[in-house]
């Protein structure tokens, strides 16, 4: 953990130096950077934060923060059972005992859109249900949502680790493969940055916002392949569903966890680029709209 | 006032609060159902191709899921609700003098609500696809009424043992993803395994459930032998859950 946020601190300290060198030498636009330095700068406040947030959710309970892992075990375990023993489905394409590679599979899809629904639920009434933030003191507020986020990531990787040992259970392998998962898993993230600024944004300004949300996630859970291989959908649907950006991530997480597979760089890039645009398009709405919040509330 | 009165203030606060602040208000409540039916309809039928095996009809599995995940979800969202209950209105139930169990009375109206305006638009669809109505549909505020009751008992059990250790919630949540695979909701029962067939009966939602999809899908009597049976167990049920709560009543609000 100290490594890797050295390393971080490491990389941000070179993007500041890029930054003002490009500010002073060259007067070229460099507010791409500022997302990044920001979260930088607040970084004890968001560590707090997301522990603050991670640690209220399973407060007074006996078994405390155990739940994080017993709740996707214990998931895991009712998926495995219910599609082995109960149906005995197939997902289609025959890979090993795919008895329970059925389970995981789905699971696959499932920890994805978990981390994306809990961001956008978390982040859509964050500076709603936090009034005092906005107008008593002064608070990078930009940091809320990615809190949230954080907060679903860090279930997220509790998930991706019963995962991992689901695979090395079942399927007696671990995939080199998986080392493309901190790829894939950034993408995601940069996604679910992007949408949850654009989200805490508008929901103070439009209170309807949670249900649409709402709504939108639950349409956003059956337009990705989840439950069913996109295979099985009818042609002309299929281009649809691979519009949507979580389907590339689902499919991707599912090569290079369970298929053994690299995956298809192209999509990946093209999903990057989306992120990208996304997390910045997300920032740059959230500043721009965050100086009238303390009037709204 | 009156408790009646109170139970339904309540059941009023619960959806004020819900869409509090937001410019359509109420009118969510309607949207929501309506975008499940949709969903339901549109996504499950058309999109993923779903078909009821020996039906031609492209609605007939829109209709299977309809009828078993409207009432599935009212249910669902009883206990799960329910289960909390307690924890949630510590600040109402140390400061007003209010029986306990009609916090659940409110949880299952609220519920009730959602569930008659799904239902609603639900009839509407049906009229408009000229499906066939018949009597055996006169058996659905029954039917329903016996859900919820096993929800109400199932829900003061879990409420009250709650108090005393939180895990008992994130419990009831893994066990009723665990039901819902173990119900042919979204799946029909005839690709079941023999073994998992025969103590299918042993589970009250199947024989809820089973009964609307006979109903609405089939078009045949539901298993009435089944249903009284099961209106037994409901009561007994519900009245170990009241005994329960009496026996800890004290105990309850000295915990929260």
């Amino acid at each position: 953990m100290h490594a890797a946020s050295d390393i971080y601190s490491l990389f941000i300290e070179v993007i500041i130096i890029i930054r003002n060198y490009m500010e002073k030498k060259h007067k070229v636009y460099s507010g791409l950077f500022n997302p990044l330095v920001n979260i930088y700068r607040s970084r004890d406040l968001l560590m707090q934060l997301t522990r603050r947030n991670i640690q209220s959710r399973y407060k007074g309970t006996a078994l405390g923060l155990l739940w994080w892992f017993t709740t996707p075990l214990m998931l895991l375990a009712v998926y495995t059972f219910v599609f082995s023993v109960v149906f005995k489905s197939r997902w289609g394409v025959d890979i090993g005992d795919s008895k329970t590679a059925f389970a995981l599979i789905m699971f696959c899809g499932l920890v994805v859109f978990n981390i994306l629904s809990e961001s956008l639920n978390g982040a859509v009434g964050v500076i709603v249900g936090n009034p005092n933030y906005v107008k008593k003191v002064v608070f990078p507020l930009e940091i809320l949502p990615v809190s949230s986020v954080l907060t679903a990531l860090f279930l997220g990787l509790t998930w991706f680790a019963v995962l991992l040992a689901g695979v090395g259970l079942f399927m007696q392998k671990i995939c080199l493969s998986i080392v493309c998962l901190p790829f894939i898993l950034l993408i995601l993230v940069l996604c679910c940055c992007g949408l949850a600024w654009l989200v805490a944004a508008l929901g103070v300004y439009i209170r309807d916002l949670p249900h649409v949300v709402g709504i939108l996630l639950q349409v956003l859970f059956f337009m990705t392949p989840i439950f069913y291989p996109i295979e099985m959908v009818p042609a002309a649907f299929r281009s649809i569903l691979l519009l949507n950006p979580l389907t590339t991530i689902v499919e991707s997480v599912r090569k290079v966890v369970i298929y053994d597979q690299w995956p298809d760089w192209g999509d990946l890039g093209v999903g990057f680029l989306i992120s990208i645009v996304l997390f910045q398009v997300g920032y740059f709405v959230f500043m721009k709209v965050k100086r009238g919040f303390a009037d709204v509330l | 006032m009156s408790r009646a009165s109170l139970i339904w203030e309540l059941t009023k606060r619960d959806f004020s609060e819900k869409f509090a602040g937001s410019v359509l208000g109420f009118v969510w409540s309607l949207i929501l159902p309506i975008v499940n039916l949709v969903i339901y309809m549109l996504i499950f039928g058309k999109i993923m191709g779903g078909r009821l095996p020996g039906k031609s009809d492209i609605y007939a599995y829109g209709v299977y899921v309809t009828v078993g995940l409207v009432p599935w979800m009212a249910f669902v969202g009883s206990i799960s609700r329910a289960s909390n209950i307690f924890l949630e209105k510590r600040n109402l139930i140390s400061k007003v003098s209010i029986p306990l169990p009609s916090l659940l009375v409110y949880v299952n109206l609220a519920e009730a609500i959602t569930f008659m305006i799904s239902m609603g638009f639900f009839f509407i669809f049906l009229f408009f696809t000229h499906h066939k109505f018949d009597m055996n549909m006169l058996l659905v505020p029954f039917l329903f009424y016996l859900q919820q009751l096993f929800a109400f008992g199932f829900g003061l059990l879990a409420a009250t043992l709650t108090v005393f250790l939180r895990d008992i919630k994130e419990v009831i949540t893994l066990t009723l993803q665990f039901w819902f695979w173990f119900t042919p909701i979204v799946y029909v029962r005839d690709i079941l395994p023999d073994a998992v067939k025969s103590i299918l009966p042993y589970n009250p939602a199947y024989v809820i459930i089973e009964s609307y999809q006979r109903i609405f899908v089939f078009g045949t009597d539901p298993n009435y032998q089944a249903l009284i049976v099961m209106t037994l167990c409901t009561h007994l049920l519900l009245f170990f859950s009241y005994w329960t709560l009496r026996a800890l009543e004290k105990d309850v609000r000295d915990f929260l």
